[in-house]
């Protein structure tokens, strides 16, 4: 019985001691957390460098894609993709002469499903790059691929209508954008 | 029924078997702390940080390096022995009871179903403890050591970032809850997986072979699925983190069929009548 309750003692202390050092540890630890930022369509959203606004945002099919901007994907069936189409404005606020946005680390989110910039079709509707000089604003249209095999079967029945959100930054301030 | 269950949980856990196996898992653990998080805490994170607000996306955390999502070589390890494992404290002890005719002593005295679900209730969780305890002590070690790291779907978080695999959205909005869950599939699993041996106990006539009966159809059924589809077995499916909402079924239904062999078994065997004198 004594031996009990000696075991009994030493599982709560330790218990105790790891609920405090778990608090601490957590209460401290900045860099582990993420600062969300979001931010509504057509809402300007200050960057330290750049500001920017999302003028529209729509879902084509492969067909109109290929109508609209003759962007096509010979590797993958018309009715297994569609895409994601972000018209994004942007100003350089910063100090240098030219800049450019860093449209590559940009995501396209929906609940748990992400993808990156598709950079081909990107690269073919920006002929003229992304280059920006100081206090100018430049528009450029960003492609993200929505593909059956990324998607449950549930989510790929709902793909045109589901929420998404434009990931401009990622860490450690989050900018996201409800499209 | 609760006196006989006492009596096989105290064979199941009170035996030295038991204890030699939560050693070697925790030397795996021990391992996958020298190994990966000891080497993340002094030089990987340290490294991560001086790129905050540049290059780094984040910064890993506790849930990063646990031992069930990280892919380290003590997993790949952890997941291909823990059916051996679960056995050897238990796995075998239907088969000695029944070949030295020591369950005669316990049906002379004791309702025979409450000795055959006895043996099924601890063959069951003696497998869930033994499969469940590394992730578990993983968990708490990680938590003492790292803060839990707060993370997006963007951020590639291994196969979490996909709405395919299931709870993904829970792992990104509460990943301690998450973690629970885990562990708690996997001890229902390896539980279940454990519960093999209770079928080959009144099929093979060795008492080593009937413990790694378990191991052996764990490991049989994935090398047979890969000849002949796409259909997740144990082996991959126990990876709790890996599972697709569009297997679910399959899986379910090879967990009924796990369960549902001995417990036919032991129904089977609780209502034969048999001289046991």
């Amino acid at each position: 019985m004594k031996r009990n309750c000696i075991v009994y003692f030493i599982i709560g202390v330790i218990a105790i001691l790891s609920v405090i050092r778990i608090i601490t540890i957590n209460s401290t630890a900045n860099e582990y957390k993420l600062r969300k930022e979001n931010y509504a369509s057509a809402e300007q959203i200050d960057t330290t460098d750049f500001t920017y606004i999302v003028k529209r945002f729509r879902i084509l099919d492969a067909s109109q894609m290929e109508t609209e901007y003759s962007v096509s994907d010979n590797n993958i069936a018309d009715d297994e993709i569609y895409y994601a189409i972000v018209d994004l404005e942007y100003t350089y606020t910063g100090s240098e002469a030219i800049a450019s946005p860093d449209i590559i680390e940009m995501d396209l989110m929906s609940d748990t499903w992400s993808n990156g910039v598709n950079m081909q079709a990107t690269s073919q509707l920006n002929k003229s790059g992304f280059s920006v000089e100081r206090d100018k604003s430049v528009s450029s249209t960003i492609v993200f691929n929505l593909r059956k095999d990324t998607f449950s079967k549930s989510g790929w029945k709902d793909v045109c209508n589901r929420g998404y959100q434009l990931v401009i930054m990622k860490y450690p301030n989050a900018i996201i954008i409800d499209l | 029924m609760g006196k006989q269950l006492k009596i096989e949980l105290q064979r199941g856990f009170k035996n030295k078997k038991f204890v030699i196996v939560l050693a070697i898992e925790f030397v795996v653990v021990l391992i996958h702390l020298f190994h990966i998080i000891f080497p993340a805490i002094t030089t990987g994170i340290p490294f991560l940080k001086q790129y905050v607000g540049t290059k780094t996306d984040f910064i890993p955390g506790a849930m990063y390096y646990w031992i069930g999502l990280n892919n380290s070589m003590e997993r790949t390890i952890l997941f291909a022995i823990l059916p051996i494992l679960g056995a050897i404290p238990y796995g075998s002890s239907l088969f000695s009871d029944y070949s030295s005719k020591y369950q005669n002593h316990f049906m002379v005295r004791e309702n025979r179903k409450n000795y055959f679900f006895s043996k099924l209730i601890t063959m069951f969780i003696n497998g869930g403890v033994i499969g469940s305890f590394p992730f578990l002590l993983s968990l708490y070690v990680n938590l003492l050591l790292l803060p839990v790291e707060q993370t997006l779907t963007v951020q590639g978080y291994f196969s979490l970032c996909n709405e395919r695999i299931i709870f993904s959205g829970l792992f990104f909005s509460h990943p301690i809850i998450y973690c629970f869950i885990y562990i708690l599939f996997v001890f229902i699993g390896f539980g279940f997986i454990n519960c093999i041996c209770y079928v080959f106990s009144y099929i093979l006539s060795n008492a080593a072979v009937v413990m790694i009966s378990a191991f052996v159809i764990y490991f049989s059924s994935l090398v047979i699925m890969e000849f002949i589809g796409s259909i997740p077995v144990a082996w991959q499916f126990m990876r709790f983190n890996q599972i697709k909402k569009d297997d679910v079924v399959y899986i379910l239904l090879q967990l009924a069929l796990m369960i549902l062999l001995p417990v036919l078994i032991a129904i089977y065997k609780s209502g034969k009548r048999v001289d046991v004198l």
